[in-house]
């Protein structure tokens, strides 16, 4: 009897517990790894143009750490959005939404996709043009591990060009010319 | 989805937990092996060893649930789905959206081939398992359990797609669908609707659905004649046809202008290989489904010659027309400019209303009448007044003209507050990535195997060849330089820089090309220049400048070339 007993405590207490771990799972295997503070916070660094419109400079800006590389990326586009903080000026219109994005690691290739203010809203010009789109690319490629090619989008559609000038209906390498450091 | 997820994972982990019950013999290792001996002797005799020492098996029991807990979490966190071994219609009972299974009939080719799969009914919409597609016909499938990416292939072409994602990319190109793919008791399950997108993309093939009678009639799905593609190349076209297999062909000029090759055995999608190309060289290719053959008409402007081979991995035939052999003119006798923009597309405009294709139209004009009146030659304007042209267009134009040179105005912008001024001049770079550099040389180095030959091409004939195959880049860096100079020499703003980009409007000619921003009219001062006559004068004669040095040099070094 008493052995019985004691199966069944034990029973219940191993139910008990596995449904315990079981709810907390995503607590215990996702977030032990951020408790500290400052694990939480990443160094991006995100391409603006400089002011006479010559390059792209870099500004390095501390952003939260995402779970996810597709949630870094879109963190990151958001921060170019918002433009530069320095003396540098912006290179997208802040009308520009992220409508989505999405990684395919075999491709090593990131594709944004951007509602139509991005297209409609922009100033034009070849140099308007590059600092726009070397912007996002080399952003994507810098921060982002195993990322080589950015493919731009506007509303889930391949474009010929933003304003006229450069092609980008195929997926496009980081550029350091325009890179002035 | 991570619901459905953890829900397979609780019913797999209920049982390795459960299933830990009946381990208290292996278990209880860390009482050491006598111990051991000594319980499962006493079990044996009938006594009840945990009696004595219940607080000590309750400990034993705890250590045994953290044990289990250690080695089972980890497993959870690795499990995945997988796509292929979908569940039978009875499981989906369990499932909280409740779909109805039913059957659809599958019919090939009007009635040649029959079979039945399953489907499940959702709301209103109809699915099928992804598996039983994939064995239907005949696709590769990959997936991936961490980003829930699904890719079908058959021969070269592709579907990728994200479980629960509205878009898919077939070959490349991104599609939107109205009702996404999702996850059922772990199987992977796709519209019918969505069908179409994909057996269209990887076969080729034409669906036809009909809800009522439940019938999915598949037309086309086996084409071996896949598609067309085409290169415009300086001075020659190659036209690619896509092949599922070897396939036997004929090609023949019937007409001055027009190559017919046959396909024996060909079967294809008319509509898909249809092609208008005008690119100076080739008007259009137009498919043909003959009883036991397909049949392409390619219709050339010119009589220009043709030659025609085949090449392997993948399986395909090419056309080229107009091969590259010995330039004859020497002389630069047309001049196509293209001011940028126009019509519904204003270009830049500058905080003073100033539109860029206003301003790009008056230099052009300006240029035009300078060539034409100190030079003598021709020019042509890619617009001549303020209507929208594509970019293509432009560079086509270009190309039947035979023009000797491209240039295409702009003015400059950027975003900010305006500080960026000067004039800069860009030519063409070629593509960029790794995958497209590839692709060219591919396409380039079968020259070398003529006719499947194992023959190599002599020296001469590749150099020339190579030529045909390389935009003009020299020239084309030649001509920018010298136009950065001429308007240097004429401006008083900035010099900025000669620059390499990959233009759209640059990257279809088939000659020396440049693209020029003249000043920046996002910034008040040079908007206030761009706007004035006089500058609008200088900027036409810098230019012309350029031009006219460009084309006593280049006439010069073809003259000495050929006269030692």
């Amino acid at each position: 009897m008493k052995r019985k007993k004691v199966l069944v405590i034990l029973g219940v207490l191993i139910l008990l517990i596995v449904a315990i771990l079981l709810t907390q799972r995503e607590r215990v295997f996702y977030r032990i790894p951020f408790l500290a503070p400052e694990e939480n916070v990443k160094l991006a660094r995100l391409y603006f143009a400089s002011p006479d419109a010559d390059y792209l400079r870099v500004e390095a800006r501390r952003i939260l750490r995402e779970e996810s590389i597709t949630d870094e990326a879109k963190a990151l586009v958001e921060e170019l959005i918002k433009g530069p903080r320095e003396n540098l000026d912006p290179t997208i219109p802040p009308e520009t939404q992220l409508r989505e994005l999405y990684i395919v690691p075999e491709e090593k290739c990131v594709y944004l996709d951007f509602n139509q203010a991005f297209r409609t809203n922009h100033p034009g010009g070849s140099a308007g043009e590059l600092l726009t789109i070397y912007s996002l690319v080399n952003t994507m490629i810098d921060n982002l591990e195993g990322i080589e090619r950015v493919q731009i989008l506007v509303e889930s559609e391949t474009i010929e060009t933003l304003a006229g000038h450069i092609d980008i209906t195929k997926p496009l390498s980081r550029n350091a010319p325009l890179v002035e450091y | 989805m991570k619901r459905i997820l953890r829900h397979r994972n609780l019913n797999k982990f209920r049982c390795r937990g459960l299933g830990g019950l009946s381990l208290p013999r292996i278990c209880f290792s860390p009482g050491g092996d006598r111990e051991a001996k000594h319980v499962f002797a006493d079990r044996q005799r009938g006594d009840n060893p945990y009696g004595s020492n219940p607080k000590g098996v309750i400990l034993i029991g705890l250590m045994v649930i953290a044990l289990i807990a250690l080695i089972a979490l980890p497993l959870l966190a690795q499990e995945e789905i997988n796509p292929v071994r979908g569940k039978s219609s009875e499981a989906t009972a369990s499932d909280k959206y409740r779909g109805t299974s039913n059957g659809v009939k599958v019919i090939y080719d009007e009635g040649q081939a029959e079979a039945t799969i399953k489907s499940l009914t959702f709301q209103g919409t109809d699915f099928v398992y992804l598996k039983e597609m994939v064995k239907l016909f005949r696709l590769d499938l990959k997936w991936d359990a961490i980003t829930k990416k699904v890719t079908l292939t058959s021969g070269p072409d592709q579907v990728i797609f994200f479980v629960g994602s509205s878009q898919i990319m077939v070959n490349d190109r991104i599609k939107k669908i109205i009702q996404p793919s999702r996850f059922s008791n772990g199987a992977i399950l796709l519209p019918i609707e969505f069908l179409s997108e994909i057996l269209d993309g990887v076969l080729k093939a034409k669906i036809d659905w009909d809800s009522k009678t439940r019938i999915l009639k598949v037309s086309g799905g086996r084409l071996n004649v896949r598609g067309v593609r085409h290169f415009s190349y300086r001075g020659s076209t190659r036209i690619v046809i896509d092949l599922l297999r070897p396939l036997s062909y004929k090609a023949r000029k019937e007409l001055p202008d027009q190559v017919i090759i046959d396909v024996y055995g060909g079967e294809c999608n008319p509509g898909e290989l249809s092609l208008e190309i005008n690119d100076g060289r080739v008007k259009n290719i137009q498919a043909f489904q003959l009883p036991n053959a397909t049949q392409i008409v390619v219709r050339l402007i010119q009589g220009l010659p043709y030659k025609d081979f085949t090449l392997k991995n993948p399986h395909r035939i090419v056309l080229d027309i107009n091969p590259p052999q010995k330039r004859l003119d020497y002389k630069i006798t047309t001049i196509v400019i293209d001011p940028g923009h126009g019509g519904k597309d204003p270009g830049a405009i500058g905080r003073g209303g100033t539109r860029e294709k206003d301003v790009v139209l008056a230099i052009a004009k300006e240029l035009k009448r300078l060539i034409s009146e100190r030079l003598g030659i021709r020019v042509v304007l890619t617009r001549t007044g303020d209507y929208f042209v594509p970019l293509r267009e432009r560079t086509a134009r270009a190309n039947n003209e035979r023009a000797d040179l491209f240039i295409s105005i702009h003015a400059n912008a950027a975003l900010g507050r305006g500080r960026g001024e000067g004039f800069e001049t860009y030519f063409h770079s070629l593509a960029l990535t790794k995958e497209a550099k590839a692709v060219a040389r591919r396409e380039n180095a079968v020259i070398r195997l003529e006719k499947g030959s194992r023959k190599a091409m002599s020296q001469a004939e590749f150099i020339l060849w190579d030529m045909a195959h390389n935009t003009y880049l020299n020239e084309s860096s030649d001509l920018a330089i010298l136009v950065q100079e001429g308007l240097d020499k004429k401006l008083k703003i900035r010099n900025r820089k000669v620059d390499q980009a990959h233009f759209y409007v640059l990257s279809g000619a088939d000659m020396p090309s440049i693209l020029v921003e003249v000043a920046f009219i996002s910034n008040p001062r040079e908007e206030n220049m761009l706007r004035n006559l006089d500058f609008q004068k200088r900027v036409a004669e810098g230019l012309y400048n350029a031009i006219a040095l460009y084309k006593r040099n280049f006439e010069r070094s073809m003259g000495l070339a050929i006269t030692p």
